[in-house]
């Protein structure tokens, strides 16, 4: 409770911080929207010329790509220091203050900043997510959409362990700002398409090491009811929520191994 | 009653050599290549309830790592650390929730947010209760003039604003011990004097215990009853300012104005004589002589129109103590 109450205090002051920013805001909402309506169509483009996917129709990639950006848009709203801040703040001895207070260090840099434009990643998700909805003529039942619900927030999970996890590496080695780049090129660029189009390393990688599959991919084999398209075990559509919460722990606990090993700056 | 208690508290830094480039970071991760800094080198003190102690030496002496120890933000190598009888990183919230802590060189205050909503923010953060922090924020304007800039984001703050808002911020929830490193760097002197004033009156209103690094010695002697220095991780000098002054501070010395030039000035017992026209400065060792001693030998011999005497500054007399610190080292 304490912490509920604690993180919309900040999230309304952040708020209010960025609306001081308002046309960036705004910049952003056009740049984003128009971005993803791109990826979009050039997804269609490909679609045809691309033996691979030929097993794909139109509507089910946008389904993905769709439920990709409502999990990454919530990421980048309401945890971007994940991604943008905690290596930088590591390696310059900033990392201090969040351990200077009487709460979670954690929740400290989560609260520490937002990024508005999440919100269009979000709603463009939820177009696109339509579109598929559309193309597909899909039929959302109340218990659907309560499992997209876990679905989506254990997507978030996923996305904020697998940068959580490498930012802390910089506890130990210098700033790796490309290790998060490269995981971001994962995040970004794999997972609009699916993962079973991908030779078995990349697979096993998406699947295993860094779980992202687990964010659109599997889970699309339960909404669009395409069995024939999992990879290792039918069961892998239902172990989303497991598989963040796997994540979670393991990514929580090289965090906490990094501020033990944390030595800050000499100034 | 012993508030802080350390024992034989070590801390050694390693850093890695570290490379450029990704792969060169990947290299660091397997490499073992390391220098070792012993930061903190072996010690021991006990600080009681309502003492303002400075925490004084040379740069990268190991201050602020003591303090980084003491905070919770960095794991002791070896050795014991308890703070009202807690281990600050393994009961770190706990901890937390009774010291106040300002770093001078780095805000704790949220950059974009207005300072009083970084208050805010720790009132619900501290759970302070309402009445203690009005009563509180209301002492701040009143001592550090805070309102002034209450409603400024803290980006936009000057030095010495800022550095008042973080030290109200770091008081807010009525702490038992404050951790000041470096409060004062650059600041004017009416503030400076502004801010040792509110420590003092904090210090006597409330019996905060309170420990203050620093490289203004000014700072220590307006106030601090007990110092310690440290220079190369290892405490030096533990003891009073009174105590430091008899020790080290005996040289003094006694500037004349004579009523006219002398031609040459000899005087028993000075162990260095500057002469300028009419002027003289002659530095001598009290513990050897007395002020009234040297100048009726000299009012004696020449026809003296005015003196003072000067003792030596205490930045004199701590730099006497770095220097025979390098002096035993060089030795052993
Ligand atoms: N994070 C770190 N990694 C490596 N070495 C460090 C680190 N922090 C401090 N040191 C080293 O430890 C020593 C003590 O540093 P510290 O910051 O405690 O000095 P200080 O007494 O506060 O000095 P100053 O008056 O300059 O602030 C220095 O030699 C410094 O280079
Ligand atoms: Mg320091």
């Amino acid at each position: 409770m304490f912490y509920i109450k604690l993180f919309f205090t900040f999230f309304k002051l952040n708020l209010k911080a960025q609306m001081e920013y308002r046309i960036n805001f705004i910049m952003s909402i056009f740049h984003i929207l128009i971005l993803q309506l791109g990826n979009l169509g050039l997804i269609w483009v490909v679609l045809d010329s691309f033996q691979a996917l030929r097993e794909w129709t139109f509507g089910e990639i946008a389904f993905l790509v769709g439920l990709r950006l409502l999990s990454h848009g919530l990421f980048t709203l309401f945890l971007p220091e994940i991604y943008w801040g905690l290596s930088n703040y590591i390696v310059r001895g900033e990392f201090d203050r969040f351990l200077l207070k009487p709460v979670n260090p954690l929740f400290l840099l989560i609260t520490n900043g937002i990024i508005l434009s999440g919100i269009t990643d979000f709603s463009s998700g939820i177009v696109i997510l339509w579109i598929a909805t559309k193309s597909l003529g899909l039929n959302w039942t109340f218990i659907n959409l309560l499992i997209l619900l876990v679905v989506v927030f254990s997507g978030l999970l996923i996305e904020l362990s697998a940068y959580l996890a490498t930012s802390s590496v910089a506890f130990w080695v210098t700033n790796l700002q490309t290790l998060n780049f490269i995981t971001f090129q994962f995040h970004e660029q794999y997972i609009l398409y699916p993962v079973s189009i991908y030779g078995k390393p990349i697979q096993y990688f998406l699947t295993f090491i860094i779980p992202f599959a687990f964010i659109n991919f599997y889970p699309s084999a339960y909404f669009l009811n395409k069995p024939s398209n999992l990879l290792f075990h039918p069961y892998f559509a239902y172990l989303t929520p497991i598989v963040a919460l796997i994540s979670f722990g393991v990514a929580y606990f090289i965090w906490k191994r990094g501020i033990l090993a944390y030595q800050s700056t000499g100034s | 009653m012993q508030v802080i208690k350390i024992e034989d508290l070590y801390k050694t830094f390693k850093t890695y050599k570290r490379k450029k480039g990704f792969v060169g970071s990947i290299q660091t991760l397997f490499t073992k290549e390391y220098i070792t800094v012993n930061a903190v080198d072996g010690v021991s003190f006990g600080i009681n309830e309502g003492e303002i102690i400075g925490y004084v030496g040379p740069n990268g002496a190991g201050k602020s790592t003591t303090i980084k120890m003491l905070t919770g933000i960095l794991y002791p190598t070896s050795g014991v650390i308890e703070v009202c009888g807690l281990i600050p990183t393994k009961d770190r919230k706990r901890n937390l929730m009774h010291i106040g802590v300002v770093f001078g060189q780095r805000t704790q205050l949220w950059w974009d947010l207005p300072l009083i909503e970084s208050f805010e923010l720790l009132r619900h953060i501290y759970r302070v209760p309402e009445k203690i922090y009005r009563d509180n924020i209301a002492l701040f304007a009143e001592l550090l003039d805070i309102d002034e800039f209450i409603n400024t984001p803290v980006r936009l703050l000057s030095l010495g604003q800022r550095m008042r808002g973080d030290i109200a911020a770091s008081l807010l929830h009525n702490p038992d011990i404050l951790y000041l490193d470096e409060p004062t760097i650059g600041l004017d002197v009416v503030v400076k004097e502004r801010i040792r004033q509110f420590i003092k009156e904090i210090n006597i209103e409330r019996k905060t215990t309170v420990i203050l690094t620093t490289h203004d010695l000014s700072d220590i002697e307006a106030l601090c009853n007990r110092i310690m220095i440290i220079d190369h991780g290892k405490v030096i000098y533990d003891g009073s300012i009174d105590e430091i002054r008899r020790r080290f501070g005996t040289e003094s010395t006694l500037l004349i104005e004579f009523k006219e030039p002398p031609d040459q000035l000899e005087v028993d017992g000075a162990l260095e004589i500057q002469l300028e026209g009419i002027r003289a400065s002659i530095k001598f060792d009290r513990k050897r002589f007395t002020a009234s001693d040297l100048i009726s030998e000299i009012a004696g011999k020449y026809p003296v129109l005015d003196l003072t005497i000067e003792d030596i500054s205490l930045d004199g007399i701590i730099r006497d103590v770095y220097e025979e610190g390098k002096l035993h080292e060089s030795v052993s």
